[in-house]
C-alpha cells in the first residue's frame, strides 16, 4: 500500500535512506535498461514524433480524413488563436481544483500520518479503493448527487444559497468532479512525506510558537514539502488534460482543451492535424510549467 | 563453487593503492598480518581503514598492488571467491531471514556437508543459540552484533575482517565483547584483522597495532612498543598521552642527543630519536614524569611549571601543570608516598623524567 | 466566535478548582480532534460516490438508470445480463494482468539499472522515465493513435486489444519504476555486499537476498499498474477501436444512463479490491507476530 504513496511522492531519491552506492559501471546496466527504455522509445517517444510530424500535416481539399506531409504552422496558429478559451479554462478549472485537493487532501494525509495510529493502514486502502469502481461510474454519481432533484442542490436552494438554481451542468461542478477525481494523488504523496518526518520535530516547534497555525506554517508545512510539490503536479497534469468530467458534469458550451482534442481526433471528420497541434501546445505548456514550478518550489531533485 | 579459491597462509598487502576520482583514499600500503594473529588496523575516521577492508575481503579492486593469502594471488578476484569473510561495521544481517538461516547462509552457498552442526557451533560460540528462530530486528545492538560474528566464523575463513564490530556497542558491552572477542579468536586460531578508531580497544586486543592516517601506515608494531617508542608526532598524539615540546637539536652527549626547548636543554637517547639534526618534537608519557616541589638533584630532565588542575583518582592522582613555554603538561603519580604531595593549583612545581623515556619524533 | 458567555464565565469564577467552560471544552476538543474530524468528513466524501454507484445497483430502472425507481435484486442475480458488460470486464482484467504482468518485470529492471549502475545516459534515462508521468493522458493518447494509424496498421497490428495492451503497459511502466527504485533506494547496499562476502554469486545474492527485500516494493508497483491499467479510460478511447473495456462500457453507457450491471460490477471490483488488501494486511501481521513468539 504504501508504495503508491512513494511511487507517488518520489521522482527524486528517499532522503532517508543510507546514501545509495552506485559504484558499479558496466554494461550490465544496459541490458536492463533497454526492454523498458525501449518500450518508452517505442510507444512515448515515437508517437510523439508522430503526433509532432501530423500537427504540421494539411488537409487534402475535399477528402476528409486524407492529409500530407507538410509544415503547415495554421494548425498551430489556430490551436492558440481559436481555443485559447479553452487553454484558459482547462488551466483555471484543474488550478482551482487543485488548490481545492490540497486544502482537502491535508488534513487527512495529516491526521493518517499523526494521529491514525493502528488504522493508519485502513485509512490508506479507503484512500486507494475507491479507484476500483471505475472512475467513470463515480463521476457519473456525482452527476445524480449534483443533478438538480438531488439532495445538494436540492438543500442549496432551499437555504437560497444558489442563485443560478442548478449546480450540474456548470463550471463549479467539473472543478468538483476534478477535485474528487485527483485527490488520491494528493494525499498519499503529502502523507508519504509527513510519515518520513519526525513528529518530534513537529512537537519541538509547538513548544516554539504556541500559536498551532505557525506551528504548521513553520515547521509542517515546509517538512511536506516535497508531498506537496509532488501531490500537486500529480492533480494538476491529469486535471488539465482530461475531458470526463466536463463531459458528464459540464456545461454543453464552454468546454475544456481535452474535449477539443478529444472531438477533434474521434468525432469530427479531419481533425487530426489540428487536435495533434492542440496536444503538443498542450503538453508544452504543462511541460514548461512543471519546469517553473519545481525550480521555483522544488526542495530536491525531481527528475 | 566455480572459482573459489583455496588459500592459506599469511595475509599480505603488496603496494595496495586505493584512488576515488583524483582523491586517494589508501596510499601505497604495504602489510603482513601472520596467519592466526589478532592485528588492529587504528586510526582516525575517514583515514581509510574500511577501504583498506574492502579491498581484502574484495568488495573494492585496488587502483595498483597486490592481495595475497599464502602465494596465492586474490588481486581482482570477487567476494565470494575468496577465503576472507566480514563482520560489518552496521552488521548488515539479512533482514528477512532468521538467525538460523542468516549464519547458514554461507557454508549452505559453499554447499557444506554439515551446515546444520556448523551453525549450531557458531551460534553456541557466540551464545546465541536461544534466539536461532528470531528476526535480526527482534535482536538488541549486542545480539546483533554476536550473530554477525557468528555469520562470519562458521565459514571458518582464512582471515575475519571486523569492521568497528563494537562501534555501536555502549561502553559495558563494548569492554565485555572486547573479551568475548579475544576469547573467541584465541579459540578458533583465525586471523583477525580489527578495525577500530579506539585506541585502547586496539591496544588492549591485538597482538600486532598497525597506526593508520591519511591512507598510510605510520607506524606497526606490538602495542606496548608503539606506546613506548613511537616514530611520528601522530603515533604519539593518537596511541595514549603524550606531552611534547619542539625543540633545536643542539649538541651531543655521550648516547644522548641534546635538544634546545625554549631555553631548556632537553637529552633524549640517540637510539629513542627519530632525528639527530635540525628541529625535533620530543615526548614523554605522563606517567613517566615525577612532581616535587623542590627541583631534584642531577636528574637533568627538568621544568619549572604551575598546577593548573589536581584530579584525586584513588589510585593515583593526576596533575595539569602549565609549562613556560606555554602548553600544558599532564603527569600522573601513583599514590605511593606516605606523606602525600598536597599540590593546589597555583603552586610552582618541578617536573623532572629519565631521559630514557623520552622520546624524539619529526616535529 | 465567542468563546465564553458571560454566566459560564462567572461559574468557573466561582468554583476553586479551575474548570473551563463548556464552550471552551468544546473548542479545545475540536482543536484537538481537527485533524481526525476531518480526516473522517474526507473519507466519507471519497465514498460518497461508491455509496451511490451500491445504491444504484438496487435501482429498478427502466431505461434510464438516473433517478430512483424502486429496488430489485435483479441485477445482482445476472450482472451479465445487459449484452457487452460482462465482456468488457474480461477485457479489462486481461488488459489489466498482461500489462501489469509486462510492466512490472521491465520496470523493475530498469529500476535495478537506475540504482545500482553508474552508466552514460542515465540523466537521459530519467527523464525519459519521468516525462511520462508528466505528460496528460489525452496526448499520450492522441500520440498513440496517429502512430497506430498511419505507422502500426501498416504491419497489420489494427486498433483493438493488442493496441491497447501497448499502450497500458507504456504507461503503467513509469509508475512501476518509481516505485521499485524507491524500495531498492531504501536497501542498504551492504546487505547485498554481505551477502557476497558470504559466497553467493551475483545471481544467487540477487534471488537469496535482493529480491525477497525489494519484493514488498514489486508487488506494490504491481498493484498500482493494475488499477491504473483497470481503471483507465481516456488513452484507452484512443487507441482501442471496437474493443470494449469496462471503463469504455460505462463511458459510452452513460449517455443513456448506465445500466445497473455496471455499478454491480463496479462495486463488486471495489469489495474484492478491500477484501484482498485487508485479507493480505491480516496475513502479514499475523505472520509478524507469529514469529515473535
Ligand atoms: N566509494 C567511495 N567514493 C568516494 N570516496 C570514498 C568512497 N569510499 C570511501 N571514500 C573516501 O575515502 C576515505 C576513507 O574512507 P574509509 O575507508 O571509509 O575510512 P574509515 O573507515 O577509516 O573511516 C574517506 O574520506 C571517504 O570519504
Ligand atoms: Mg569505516
Amino acid at each position: 500500500m504504501t508504495a503508491l504513496a512513494h511511487a507517488a511522492v518520489d521522482p527524486g531519491a528517499d532522503p532517508a535512506a543510507p546514501a545509495p552506492r552506485a559504484t558499479k559501471r558496466s554494461w550490465t546496466a544496459y541490458v536492463l535498461l533497454l526492454p523498458g527504455a525501449l518500450w518508452l522509445g517505442v510507444f512515448f517517444l515515437l508517437p510523439l514524433v508522430q503526433l509532432a510530424s501530423v500537427s504540421l500535416q494539411s488537409r487534402y481539399p475535399g477528402f476528409p480524413g486524407y492529409y500530407y506531409r507538410d509544415v503547415n504552422l495554421d494548425n498551430y496558429a489556430s490551436a492558440l488563436t481559436d481555443y485559447a478559451p479553452h487553454f484558459a479554462r482547462s488551466f483555471l478549472y484543474a488550478g482551482l481544483a487543485t488548490l481545492l485537493a490540497f486544502v482537502v487532501a491535508y488534513p487527512l494525509a495529516y491526521a493518517m500520518a499523526f494521529k491514525a495510529g493502528r488504522w493508519r493502514n485502513l485509512m490508506m486502502i479507503c484512500v486507494i479503493a475507491p479507484f476500483f469502481t471505475s472512475f467513470i461510474l463515480r463521476t457519473f454519481a456525482w452527476s445524480q448527487i449534483l443533478a438538480d432533484e438531488g439532495w445538494v442542490a436540492g438543500t442549496l436552494n432551499f437555504l437560497h444559497l444558489l442563485p443560478g438554481g442548478n449546480i450540474i451542468n456548470t463550471p463549479v461542478a467539473v472543478i468538483a468532479g476534478l477535485t474528487y477525481n485527483f485527490l488520491p494523488f494528493m494525499v498519499l504523496p503529502i502523507y508519504a512525506s509527513l510519515e518520513r518526518a519526525d513528529p518530534r520535530v513537529i512537537e519541538a516547534g509547538g513548544d516554539l510558537y504556541a500559536n498551532g497555525f505557525t506551528t504548521f506554517r513553520t515547521v509542517t508545512l515546509p517538512m511536506s514539502m516535497p508531498g506537496v510539490l509532488a501531490g500537486t503536479l500529480l492533480t494538476f497534469i491529469p486535471a488539465a488534460g482530461d475531458f470526463v468530467n466536463m463531459e458528464l458534469l459540464g456545461p454543453q458550451r464552454g468546454k475544456m482543451v481535452g474535449n477539443v482534442i478529444n472531438d477533434q481526433f474521434l468525432a469530427i471528420p479531419g481533425g487530426y492535424p489540428v487536435a495533434a497541434a492542440l496536444s503538443f501546445t498542450l503538453m508544452a505548456a504543462i511541460l514548461v510549467m512543471v519546469f517553473l514550478y519545481v525550480r521555483r518550489f522544488g526542495t530536491e531533485e525531481l527528475v | 563453487m566455480a572459482g573459489f579459491r583455496e588459500a592459506s597462509g599469511d595475509l599480505q598487502l603488496e603496494s595496495v593503492t586505493k584512488t576515488f576520482g583524483d582523491f586517494t583514499a589508501v596510499d601505497d600500503i604495504d602489510l603482513h598480518v601472520p596467519r592466526g594473529s589478532f592485528f588492529a588496523l587504528l586510526g582516525p575516521s575517514g583515514c581509510g581503514k574500511t577501504t583498506t577492508l574492502r579491498m581484502i575481503a574484495g568488495l573494492e579492486q585496488p587502483t595498483a598492488g597486490r592481495v595475497l593469502i599464502g602465494d596465492t594471488d586474490l588481486t581482482g578476484s570477487r567476494p565470494y571467491e575468496r577465503p576472507v569473510n566480514t563482520v560489518f561495521q552496521s552488521y548488515a544481517l539479512f533482514p528477512h531471514l532468521n538467525i538460523r538461516d542468516n549464519v547458514a547462509f554461507g557454508p549452505k552457498r559453499r554447499k557444506a556437508a554439515d551446515t546444520a552442526k556448523r551453525t549450531d557451533d557458531a551460534l553456541e560460540l557466540v551464545q546465541m543459540s536461544g534466539f536461532a528462530t528470531r528476526k535480526p530486528s527482534q535482536l538488541s545492538g549486542g545480539q546483533q552484533q554476536r550473530v554477525a560474528l557468528a555469520r562470519a566464523l562458521v565459514n571458518h575463513p582464512e582471515v575475519l575482517l571486523l569492521d568497528e564490530p563494537l562501534g555501536a556497542l555502549d561502553l559495558k558491552l563494548r569492554r565485555e565483547m572486547q573479551v568475548e572477542l579475544k576469547r573467541i579468536q584465541t579459540e578458533v586460531g583465525l586471523t583477525f584483522i580489527h578495525v577500530t578508531h579506539d585506541q585502547e580497544e586496539a591496544m588492549t586486543m591485538a597482538d600486532t597495532v598497525a597506526v593508520m592516517n591519511r591512507g598510510h601506515i605510520e607506524q606497526l608494531g606490538a602495542p606496548a612498543a608503539l606506546y613506548d617508542l613511537p616514530r611520528t608526532r601522530f603515533v604519539a598524539n593518537f596511541l595514549g598521552q603524550a606531552n611534547t615540546g619542539v625543540g633545536i637539536i643542539k649538541d651531543t652527549d655521550g648516547d644522548h642527543i641534546v635538544a634546545d626547548v625554549l631555553g631548556t636543554p632537553v637529552k633524549i637517547l640517540k637510539s629513542r630519536s627519530q632525528v639527530h639534526d635540525g628541529e625535533v618534537l620530543f615526548g614523554v608519557r605522563p606517567e613517566k614524569v615525577t612532581v616535587s616541589r623542590t627541583q631534584p638533584e642531577g636528574a637533568g630532565n627538568d621544568v619549572k611549571g604551575v598546577v593548573r588542575d589536581v584530579s584525586f583518582l584513588g589510585v593515583a592522582t593526576s596533575y595539569l601543570v602549565d609549562m613556560p613555554s606555554g602548553t600544558t603538561w599532564s603527569c600522573y603519580e601513583q599514590n605511593l608516598d606516605v606523606e602525600p604531595l598536597d599540590l593546589r593549583p597555583g603552586d610552582e612545581v618541578w617536573l623532572t623524567w629519565n631521559a630514557g623515556h623520552a622520546f624524539g619524533v619529526p616535529a | 466566535m465567542s468563546t465564553t458567555s458571560p454566566p459560564a464565565s462567572a461559574t468557573s469564577a466561582r468554583s476553586t478548582a479551575y474548570r473551563p467552560s463548556a464552550a471552551k471544552r468544546a473548542q479545545v476538543w475540536l482543536a484537538n480532534h481537527f485533524a481526525i474530524l476531518s480526516a473522517i468528513l474526507v473519507l466519507l466524501y471519497l465514498f460518497l460516490p461508491v455509496a451511490y454507484t451500491f445504491a444504484f445497483s438496487f435501482n429498478d430502472h427502466g431505461k434510464t438508470n438516473i433517478v430512483w425507481q424502486g429496488f430489485t435484486w435483479e441485477h445482482w442475480q445476472d450482472p451479465c445480463g445487459v449484452p457487452g458488460v460482462c465482456g468488457s470486464l474480461v477485457t479489462s482484467l486481461q488488459v489489466g494482468a498482461i500489462s501489469t504482468v509486462v510492466a512490472t518485470v521491465l520496470g523493475t529492471l530498469m529500476a535495478l539499472a537506475m540504482v545500482r549502475y553508474r552508466f552514460r545516459g542515465k540523466s537521459a534515462s530519467n527523464v525519459l522515465i519521468f516525462v511520462p508521468m508528466a505528460t496528460p493522458e489525452i496526448v499520450m493518447g492522441a500520440a498513440l493513435l496517429t502512430i497506430f494509424v498511419q505507422g502500426f496498421a501498416n504491419i497489420g497490428i489494427d486498433l483493438g486489444f493488442t493496441t491497447i495492451v501497448f499502450s497500458h503497459i507504456m504507461f503503467c511502466l513509469s509508475f512501476v519504476v518509481v516505485t521499485v527504485r524507491a524500495r531498492i533506494q531504501s536497501l542498504d547496499p551492504r546487505i547485498e555486499e554481505a551477502a557476497q562476502d558470504l559466497y553467493a554469486s551475483p545471481m544467487q545474492t540477487f534471488w537469496k537476498v535482493t529480491f525477497p527485500l525489494i519484493l514488498p516494493g514489486i508487488l506494490g508497483a504491481a498493484m498500482l499498474a493494475f488499477s491504473l491499467s483497470f481503471d483507465d479510460f481516456i488513452i484507452t478511447n484512443f487507441v482501442s477501436g471496437n474493443e470494449n473495456t469496462f471503463p469504455k462500457f460505462v463511458y459510452v453507457a452513460s449517455r443513456r444512463g448506465i445500466p445497473a450491471e455496471a455499478n454491480v460490477i463496479g462495486f463488486s471490483m471495489f469489495v474484492i479490491a478491500v477484501l484482498l488488501v485487508v485479507g493480505a494486511q491480516f496475513v502479514s501481521s499475523v505472520r509478524a507476530s507469529k514469529v515473535k513468539e
